[in-house]
Order: structure tokens, then C-alpha cells, then sequence
């Protein structure tokens, strides 16, 4: 869990779903490259319920007169200094501020379902479901050092997969399907 | 509109589950499960209202056990307030707003917001535009603040709008790409025409045409604390919350006065259809106008829906996912705007069946009228809507989403109080005489998006008798 509270403050520092994110003000304020940069940490949950190896990921959507090298040079150019130096205090209090809000959220999802759905998961994991009442102050343990090392550690450009999607020149018929039945 | 459904990924989860489970059970003798208890009404939680001298409406409701409070401004403006050749301004002077104010500018507005736990929420639909923020319990005062602040001293930048026009027409480019948003603007142009309801998306063209004078125009046309209502629920201290909104709020002018625009829906069978060559689904859209939420009617409706289309025990979709497996996710809706609403059935069938999709829902439409439901699953459609209200409104932004739908359409809050109970005094004939009224297939428009070459004849029995000019 350690980890994943690193990673997690990571990724409320870096990306999405927050205007004032490192991402979203390179990318969407200073750039114009895009809208808005979605992604996040287990998208088939949340950044709370799950334990081991996960997918940190980021995406966007831009221009065809923007190519992807300068779409990947930028965010290069947000996440190199986050490895390469601590992070300003500040910016880490603001991460923190709103790692405590989506907890919140992810609490009160689903009505209720979201605090049952974190129970369940730390009894699963750590045999321990009242962990969910330490969840915060594990994250304020996270330093701006820390912060630093696990963005060192995983955020290395070798580490990562990039997927681009791009219109095709002309459409293609695409084979016919059964409707999908469950 | 904002009101939390469980996810799609959770029902999948929920559906596995069923699924690794049914061996087991089918080994054991399946029971039928006990009978549900009578309905519990819906309670509305205590709240307080009052206005401002200069008209703005205000209401406070305590709530829950989540350490957050929601702060939204809801302003009488939409697309309904939109000029000529402008449509999308509404929405698009949203984006502008997010831009800073005369003493914050944008990134240091979104670190405001993030301090409190936030980030700024705004946008406009038809009807309203909402500006929301969700924060933790201690920054309320604050957010209300900051909120007055962002409506009643916008930046509007010049500098931003090319980045923000650029945005605005990436998102239209992808969403012409998709066949239900080009069904769905399909079906409003043929029921409401050129007003505003009767496009879904803008056109680039409406969206390169805007200036800053344009948008600074519509904001001092439409933005005022006559036709906003200042909403906060969740946790939050009363007392500094009121003093933060009257220190905010009190100096807003209050504005314009709220500018009605009411469409006049056009019934009539048509069939539109769209090409969408190599296409392995067609999308369909079949549907009319019916009342608005103000009809006495209104809520026999919603249970006709229910039972007809609109859940998933609902006839067509047991008919055409259930038992033929020609579509995933079909649904109906009664919409939910001023005073207006349409009914429609929606699905993504398969192409070589898109012609005996429209015959099944056809022929589940004529099946209502001419038989009343059985009492059994009638009462079934009634307990998932009763129950379904309850657990949908258990949040601070379900319950504001509530509020502001009473409000904006005149309902009053006995709407909420009295509603499961008026759910479940529909009867069996009055579902039919609903489906008999109201859901005429000869007035129904029909709208496909689809490979032309291999559905026309398919679509040909359900072509208008005479055929309607486009």
C-alpha cells in the first residue's frame, strides 16, 4: 500500500480530472494541444481497491495538425522534472487536498456502495477493512522526496506503453457482428 | 441530467458475478424470492430556502455523513436563450468563465479550487446553465466565494478563445463521428425544427462564428441573481455558509429577467435515414412528442416507459436483447425538459435486423394498447421505480439535481414527497390508456443510421404513407 499511495499522490499531482494538475496546464492552458487529459490509476475501479502492479495511464485527444512527438515532448517535459527534483511543497498540499476529496467520493459512491466496495477490498487484501479509517494520514506520510523517488522509479520513459488511435484515410467496412449477448 | 446512475462497469461486475454463481444454483431448487415490502416514501431532507433583495434564490439542506458540501449556481439560461447562428454560446460562455476572474487568473483560479478539494464544474444544457463546485466541508464559506466571484467578475479573455473555439470543435468532430450523437440530431430536427431543442451538438460554423463581443453580450443578456438559485447540500456550517452568500451574493445585480422560448414538437411518421456505409449496427431512434412534466398525466407516463421500454425488465427490451439478441442496450425515454418532453425508444441493432427490430417494438407498442398490463408486472415496474428513486436521491448532488428539476419546471416539492406514492397508484388501464393517447405509431418519427445499401428494403414497410418533405 505504500506504493500505492505514492503512485496515487503522483497521479493527483500530474493529471486529470483537476484544472490546476501539471498535465492539464502544460497540455490544456499553456499548449492548447487538447481539452482536457483524462486517465488515472485502475480505471477498472478506483485508486483505492486494488493491490499489486496497475496501469498509470493518461490520455488525450488532439489535432491532426499536431504530431505525436510534440504531444509526448510535452508531457515529457512535465514529468522529467518530476524525477529529476522534489516537488514544491505547496503543489504536493494541493494533491493531498484533493486525494482526501476523492476519497470522499469513492466513499460515498454508488450510495454506499463505495464505502462497502473499500471494506471489502481491504479485508481481501489486508485482512484489515478498518484500514479505510488510516487511508489519509497513510498519504500525508508521502514527502516531496518520496514523491520524487517513486516518479524516478516509475514513471521511466522505458517503462511506458504509447497507443495512438488515428482516423483511417478512408473508411473501411468493418465485417458484420452478431449483436453480443450476457 | 447530473443524476447518478450505477455505473455500466459496475452492472457488468454485478452480472458477472451472477454469472460465476450460477452453477451452484442451479443445482439448488430455485426459490422464489420473498415478497418486497410495501414502498417507503421518499423524504426530502430538511432544508431552508430563502432569497436575497436582489432575487437570488437560495437553498441549504444538511445532508449525510461525507465530510463534502456542493455549492451550485443554477442560472435560467441555455440554449433556449441562444442568438440566431449562435448555437452553442451558452455552453461556450461557460468555458470562458473557467478563464479567471478581474483578480484571479485561470491557473490561479483552478489552484484555488483544488486547495478547497475542487475543480471549477460548468457547462449549459437547454434549459440551464450550472456552475459547481464540490468541496471539502471547512472550505464552503470559501467556495461560495469563489464562485461569486467567477459570476459576477469574469475575465472573459480575448486571448483564450481561439484555444477554447479549437477544443469546442475537436469535441463536435468527435461526436459527429459517432452514429447516436448523428441520430440523435437527426430526431430533434424533425420534432422541434429550428429551435434551439432542435440540435444536440453546434456546427463548427456556429462555433468559429463567435466573438468576444458575442459572448460578453450573451452574459450581460442572461447572467443575474434573478434567475439564478443558489443550491449547498452536504456538511457544512450553516451559519458562515449564510454569512459567506450574503457578503458574496448580496452585491450581484440582479439581471435580466428570465426569457421563456417554448418549442412547438412536430408529430408526424416520417422516416430519416441516414447512410453509414459498412456499418455492422443501425441506430435507431422511434419516438413523438408527449406532455411535458406538468401534465396531470406525467407520472403514468414514466411508469408506462418503465414498464414499455425504459427498464430493464421492460418489454422491448426483454423482447428484442432478451429473447431475439438483436441489440445490447436498447432503452426508452421521456425527456425532461421545460415543460416539454418527447418519448423515444433507442437501440443500436444489428444491420441485417433492423427492419424486424422496428416491427418488435411496433409491435410491443401495439400490444399495450391493446391490453392492459397484468397487476404482477406492473407492480414490478412500480417497486424499481420506487426503489430506484430512493436510492438514486441518497447523495448531496442527486438531491440538489431534485431540487433544481422542481424547481426549474414549477412542480413544487410535493413532486418528491408525494412521487413513489403516485407511482404506485397507477393502475393497469391507466397504463394503457397512456400507451392508447399518447404513444401513436402513425405520429412516431423514425430515425436510422445505418449502411443504406443493406437496410432500405428492410425499412420499407415503415415508411410514411405519404411521404412527409424533409
Amino acid at each position: 500500500m505504500g506504493t500505492t499511495c505514492q503512485t496515487a499522490t503522483l497521479r493527483n499531482t500530474t493529471q486529470w480530472g483537476c484544472d490546476d494538475s501539471l498535465l492539464h496546464q502544460e497540455l490544456v492552458e499553456r499548449r492548447g494541444y487538447t481539452g482536457d487529459v483524462g486517465g488515472g490509476i485502475n480505471l477498472l475501479g478506483n485508486m483505492f481497491n486494488y493491490h499489486g502492479p496497475m496501469l498509470f495511464l493518461a490520455n488525450l485527444t488532439y489535432d491532426p495538425a499536431t504530431s505525436s512527438d510534440t504531444i509526448l515532448k510535452s508531457i515529457d517535459e512535465v514529468i522529467e522534472p518530476l524525477r529529476t527534483k522534489p516537488i514544491d511543497q505547496k503543489t504536493l498540499d494541493r494533491a493531498m487536498v484533493k486525494l482526501r476529496s476523492g476519497l470522499y467520493d469513492t466513499v460515498g459512491a454508488q450510495g454506499g456502495f463505495g464505502l462497502v466496495d473499500l471494506l471489502a477490498s481491504m479485508a481481501l487484501f489486508d485482512d484489515n477493512p478498518s484500514r479505510v479509517n488510516s487511508l489519509v494520514s497513510e498519504f500525508q506520510k508521502v514527502t516531496p522526496a518520496l514523491l520524487q523517488k517513486t516518479a524516478s522509479e516509475y514513471l521511466r520513459p522505458a517503462n511506458r506503453t504509447i497507443l495512438l488511435v488515428q482516423p483511417q484515410a478512408a473508411p473501411v467496412a468493418a465485417p458484420e457482428a452478431p449483436a453480443q449477448k450476457q | 441530467m447530473m443524476t447518478r446512475t450505477p455505473t455500466r462497469k459496475f452492472l457488468l461486475s454485478a452480472g458477472a458475478l451472477a454469472l460465476a454463481a450460477a452453477p451452484a444454483l442451479a443445482q439448488a431448487q430455485k426459490e422464489t424470492p420473498p415478497a418486497g415490502g410495501p414502498a417507503k416514501a421518499f423524504t426530502v431532507p430538511a432544508h431552508e430556502t430563502y432569497a436575497l433583495p436582489n432575487g437570488l434564490e437560495v437553498t441549504l439542506v444538511p445532508y449525510g455523513n461525507i465530510p463534502k458540501v456542493s455549492v451550485d449556481l443554477t442560472l435560467r439560461t441555455g440554449g433556449v436563450n441562444e442568438p440566431a447562428g449562435l448555437r452553442g454560446i451558452a455552453d461556450f460562455t461557460t468555458d470562458l468563465l473557467k478563464e479567471g476572474t478581474t483578480t484571479l487568473s485561470s491557473q490561479a483560479l483552478a489552484e484555488a479550487t483544488a486547495r478547497m478539494g475542487s475543480s471549477l464544474g460548468a457547462g449549459a444544457d437547454d434549459d440551464e446553465t450550472i456552475l459547481r463546485l464540490d468541496v471539502l466541508s471547512e472550505n464552503g464559506p470559501d467556495a461560495v466565494k469563489l464562485l461569486a466571484d467567477v459570476l459576477q467578475h469574469p475575465l472573459l479573455p480575448e486571448s483564450e478563445l481561439a484555444r477554447l473555439k479549437s477544443n469546442a470543435v475537436r469535441q463536435i468532430t468527435l461526436a459527429k463521428s459517432q452514429p447516436g450523437t448523428i441520430a440523435a440530431e437527426r430526431f430533434s430536427k424533425l420534432l422541434y425544427g429550428d429551435h434551439p431543442y432542435g440540435s444536440v451538438i453546434p456546427t463548427e460554423e456556429n462555433i468559429n462564428k463567435i466573438s468576444i463581443d458575442d459572448v460578453r453580450k450573451f452574459y450581460a443578456a442572461n447572467y443575474g441573481a434573478a434567475r439564478s438559485h443558489l443550491y449547498i447540500a452536504g456538511k457544512f456550517d450553516s451559519a458562515a455558509v449564510k454569512r459567506a452568500i450574503a457578503e458574496s451574493f448580496t452585491g450581484w445585480a440582479k439581471g435580466p429577467s428570465i426569457v421563456e422560448n417554448a418549442p412547438m414538437p412536430k408529430a408526424q411518421r416520417v422516416l430519416d435515414v441516414t447512410d453509414r456505409p459498412g456499418a455492422p449496427q443501425s441506430t435507431i431512434y422511434v419516438g413523438l412528442p408527449v406532455p411535458g412534466t406538468t401534465s396531470p398525466d406525467n407520472i403514468a407516463l414514466t411508469v408506462t416507459n418503465s414498464l414499455l421500454g425504459g427498464s430493464f425488465a421492460s418489454r422491448i427490451t426483454a423482447n428484442i436483447r432478451e429473447q431475439k439478441g438483436y441489440t445490447y442496450s436498447p432503452h426508452s425515454v421521456v425527456s425532461r425538459r421545460y415543460h416539454d418532453a418527447y418519448w423515444a425508444e433507442v437501440a443500436d441493432v444489428t444491420t441485417a435486423v433492423t427492419g424486424p427490430s422496428l416491427k418488435e417494438i411496433f409491435g410491443e407498442i401495439g400490444r399495450l394498447q391493446a391490453e392492459a398490463p397484468a397487476a404482477a408486472e406492473l407492480q414490478g415496474i412500480q417497486s424499481y421505480l420506487s426503489g430506484i428513486f430512493v436510492v438514486q436521491n441518497s447523495t448531496r448532488q442527486a438531491l440538489i439535481g431534485q431540487l433544481q428539476f422542481v424547481d426549474l419546471q414549477g412542480l413544487g416539492e410535493d413532486y418528491l414527497k408525494t412521487y413513489v406514492q403516485k407511482i404506485n397508484a397507477v393502475t393497469p388501464a391507466d397504463v394503457q390508456r397512456i400507451a392508447k393517447q399518447y404513444l401513436k405509431p402513425d405520429e412516431m418519427a423514425i430515425v436510422v443510421v445505418g449502411d443504406k445499401a443493406k437496410i432500405t428494403e428492410q425499412l420499407a414497410p415503415f415508411a410514411p404513407a405519404t411521404p412527409a418533405s424533409k
